[in-house]
């Protein structure tokens, strides 16, 4: 404000002094006075070269898809053509074509090119355009927007996108990209679906249904000029089995019904697990694990304690007793397979009932039930377990000899083994004594040891046993670790709760939980997603074992303990994906996922358009969708810089430059 | 000479050692100036125990000085009259420590005076231990009252108070408290008769501890066991027969 006051004083000055001179002179020093009071500022001659525009063309076999009486990838060559005069007058021009991955070309190669590609990756190849190119460049995609990844990418420039193919107006579809291979019965279970849709409709539902019966309901909102949208949806698997089939429908119909539904199928496992748990005889071993199997509401336990023996003789009538008869014939022979895991502590069965009632035991154990017996004197007494039915299932064989030991010993984890991965470095094992074990000979084929002795045997080992699982534990004073402070507790409750879900094989354990798809077809990207219960130490591999051979892939961290793992299949047949930990011990976990790839090629499955998929790049990079089957170059806008083409107005120069002029005006007048 | 003395030693060390596996050993809290249950009541209870249910007992009782390491022993037993005396911080922190854990102690009061000290001083002790509990009677429908025989009398050689008292802490009872001097029902002279007669019951009032004693000790090795559904109908049909 103050320098344009003193302007204006200063050109009132001027003109005063100038008032005794002719009338050219004066209007000449007027206009001077008011030009510099005005203070332009003026247009530089910009000499920076023309902006980049990258034509990307989709040459993925569904462009090779008729339109109208032409090819897609002609009709999108022939709009090139007919802009390429006004598009160079404006840009620099780079031509690429992309179906799985982008290639630059030459301008002359570009319009011979021929729709060949087995899969279009459209997002995947725009991205990568878009970091081969200079700052201000800009991307100008020719497709039919038929994208076989559903990743959502990055997009650092403006992607304009021309759609050609048919697109059905009126369409919206639901893919099923995620799910758990393992649920919960009564937990909440999370697939992931991607919903696009062409036009029109703001609000979709997706229904998870089984058996025609709805298990929930989702509600979709679109954002205006949003066309794809991911999103989780919840829903509670209310049965427990294997290869649970579920289908995903999305709501309205509209003109194309047939992508409005999928399906998948996952194990539901129990949320309440059945317990049988007998006991030789009240002890502290029974108190506290019936105590910890009480506390955990998954568990439904039934219980019988032997509490008085043949041989005891008691002086009271039978009525003033709380005994209730222990019901053999019942529990073993008939009900023993309702129950997801048998547990028998210090149980001698001999004094009880015949070997063969352990016969539809060892059966239930071998189809897929689970078994843990717990030591104490009469657990394996006289040989008794080794010479039942039972005997082919234990992790151990048959001492030589022996009796209960009256040894002393501390605990000392496995590192390697699921149950006590996690609890194998806990200090206080090393200060809490446990005393007494049972005799058991040498670990049976295919066995591993679970807890050892300080003195050098096994204190417990596991086996598979056909479908199921048993677990042999020779000790019963581990409720002393109850005693021994918090992190023995700990670890007691730890033990107990992890061998329970390894046995019953119970996802709770899994180290590694993969959620994928399993039905692919050619062309098709696998995304498979891994979740590790641990944040590991230890490295992770991934490897595809495809029919014609294997090959390495790299999961890809999103967040602590969750991997992305993501290939282009391109061979029909079982596929497999082999995920491993490996620590200092070597391979410490190692999982499978297995997964079929159709013949049929996704490019030729279904070559409808999916201009909507097109829509949604150029809204994420701040682009524009040019139109259908044409384009106009006068729709990509000319990148403008205002900041460098203009000098910037120079007050204080005219300021100076008029106080000189002034002074020197006067200093002519008042001299002369 | 000098054998025998490593073998007397051995003895006198053998109490103390912890058994194997997990059998039900009786450890008896010694402090000055309390009174001690006589050690053939002691006897008598173990023995009882051995052959009347399948608990294995350890053959003979633990006497532990308060303040020693309990932690080998989750039944633990405190008698006394007149007064139980002062416990130290350190020692109530032990208890505390050791009954959370999973542990019980019983105590008997062996005689009253017709007075409440003891049971004032008990209140004391407990409140000691857990200041957030509250040493209350514990109902006749308990299971404490159904682990072995089903609803014995709150009985001893004395008969006090009809009632069984405790402490309950995350749904179990970690005290139970009888004033009615239970292990001097169990007492017997070397001869093998009763040492003192049980007042005013007579015999039946014996026997009634005796069964007492036996869902005591059953009580802390099962927990709830008597609780589960499955013995629901199976007791109330015994208890309508009566």
């Amino acid at each position: 404000m103050i320098a344009d006051l003193t302007l204006v004083l200063l050109a009132v000055l001027v003109y005063l002094t100038l008032r005794s001179h002719g009338g050219f002179l004066r209007v000449v020093a007027l206009g001077l006075v008011f030009f510099l009071i005005a203070n332009p500022a003026f247009r530089k001659k910009s000499s920076a070269p023309a902006p980049v525009l990258a034509v990307c063309l989709d040459t993925s076999l569904s462009m090779d898809a008729a339109n109208g009486g032409e090819s897609r990838i002609a009709a999108a060559l022939d709009a090139v053509r007919k802009n390429l005069p006004s598009l160079r007058k404006k840009f620099k021009l780079l031509f690429y074509s992309f179906d799985t991955s982008p290639r630059m070309l030459e301008e002359s190669a570009f319009f011979k090119l021929k729709a060949s590609g087995k899969a279009s990756l459209i997002s995947k190849s725009i991205a990568e355009i878009t970091g081969f190119l200079p700052e201000d460049a800009s991307l100008l995609v020719l497709s039919d927007g038929r994208d076989t990844s559903s990743a959502a990418r990055y997009f650092s420039k403006p992607a304009y996108c021309a759609g050609f193919g048919r697109n059905c107006l009126n369409d919206m579809s639901v893919k099923i990209l995620a799910y758990p291979e393992k649920a919960f019965q009564g937990a909440v279970a999370k697939v992931r679906v991607r919903l696009e849709r062409s036009a029109g409709c703001a609000e979709a539902r997706v229904r998870i249904c089984r058996k025609g019966a709805t298990c929930c309901e989702k509600k979709v909102l679109f954002s205006e000029g949003q066309t794809v949208k991911e999103c989780d949806v919840e829903f509670i698997p209310a049965e427990a089995g294997q290869n649970v089939r579920y289908t995903v429908e999305l709501s309205p119909s509209d003109g194309k019904p047939e992508n409005n539904h999928g399906f998948f199928s996952l194990s539901v496992f129990k949320s309440k697990i059945k317990v049988m748990f007998i006991s030789g005889r009240p002890g502290w071993e029974y108190r506290n694990l019936r105590a910890l199997i009480k506390s955990d509401s998954r568990i439904d336990l039934t219980s019988f304690v032997i509490l008085r023996n043949p041989s005891d003789y008691v002086p009271f009538p039978d009525n003033k007793l709380s005994l209730i008869p222990f019901p053999v014939r019942e529990i073993f022979l008939k009900d023993i397979t309702q129950y997801d895991l048998v547990i028998l502590l210090n149980f001698d069965y001999t004094r009880f009932l015949r070997p063969d009632y352990l016969l539809p035991l060892a059966g239930h154990v071998k189809s897929g039930g689970s078994l843990m017996l717990i030591g104490g004197e009469n657990l394996f007494n006289k040989g008794s377990y080794f010479k039942s039915p039972l005997s082919a299932i234990l992790p151990f064989k048959a001492p030589l000899s022996g009796s209960f030991s009256d040894e002393e010993f501390f605990l000392e984890p496995s590192p390697s083994h699921p149950v006590t991965s996690r609890i194998s470095a806990f200090r206080g094992l090393a200060s809490t004594p446990l005393k007494g074990m049972s005799p058991a000979g040498v670990l049976a084929s295919g066995a591993q040891s679970v807890l050892a002795a300080s003195t050098g045997k096994v204190a417990a080992a596991v086996k598979n046993a056909g479908k199921g699982r048993v677990m042999v534990v020779l000790t019963n004073s581990m409720w002393r670790l109850f005693f021994g402070g918090d992190e023995t507790s700990y670890f007691y409750q730890e033990f107990f709760k992890n061998s329970f879900a390894w046995l019953t094989r119970s996802p709770l354990l899994d180290e590694i939980s993969l959620s994928g798809r399993k039905r692919y077809k050619i062309g098709e990207e696998l995304s498979l997603r891994i979740k590790l219960r641990n944040i590991p130490r230890e490295s992770i591999s991934v490897r595809h074992i495809a029919p014609s051979g294997m090959s390495y892939l790299s999961p890809v961290m999103i967040s602590p303990g969750f991997f992305n793992v993501k290939k282009l299949l391109r061979e029909s047949g079982r596929h497999s994906v082999r995920i491993f930990l490996s620590g200092e011990h070597g391979v410490r976990e190692e999982k499978e996922f297995a997964f079929d790839v159709e013949k049929t090629e996704i490019e030729t499955a279904d070559t409808s358009a999916n201009h909507s998929h097109l829509r949604e790049i150029s809204r994420l990079s701040l682009g524009k969708y040019l139109g259908t089957n044409s384009f106009v170059s006068s729709d990509i806008p000319y990148p403008e810089d205002n900041a460098g083409f203009y000098r910037p107005a120079m007050k204080n120069y005219y300021l100076i430059f008029m106080a000189l002029f002034f002074a020197w005006l006067w200093f002519k007048e008042n001299t002369r | 000479m000098k054998h025998f003395f490593v073998v007397f030693i051995f003895l006198l060390c053998m109490p103390l050692r912890c058994f194997s596996g997990d059998l039900f050993e009786l450890c008896i809290i010694k402090k000055k100036g309390n009174h001690l249950p006589p050690p053939s009541s002691v006897a008598a209870v173990l023995k009882y125990l051995a052959s009347s249910t399948s608990i294995d007992p350890s053959p003979s009782a633990v006497y532990l000085d308060k303040g020693e390491d309990i932690s080998d022993y989750p039944f633990l037993c405190l008698t006394g009259r007149g007064a139980l005396g002062r416990f130290t911080r350190k020692e109530t922190a032990l208890f505390a420590k050791h009954l959370a854990c999973g542990g019980i102690l019983f105590i008997d009061e062996t005689d009253s005076y017709g007075l409440d000290d003891f049971y004032d001083s008990v209140e004391d002790f407990c409140a000691d231990i857990f200041p957030d509990e509250k040493l209350e009677k514990i109902p006749d429908d308990d299971v404490i009252f159904r682990s072995f025989y089903l609803q014995p009398k709150v009985a001893g050689r004395n008969s006090v108070s009809p009632s069984l008292y405790g402490v309950r802490r995350d749904g179990r009872w970690v005290i139970v408290y009888s004033r009615n001097d239970i292990f001097g029902a169990w007492a017997r002279d070397e001869s093998g008769r009763f040492i003192y007669s049980c007042y005013p019951g007579g015999e039946a009032q014996r026997l009634e501890a005796v069964k007492l004693t036996v869902n005591i000790v059953m009580y802390s090795l099962t927990g709830t066991y008597k609780m589960d559904i499955i013995h629901k109908d199976f007791i109330e049909r015994k208890l309508k027969s009566w």
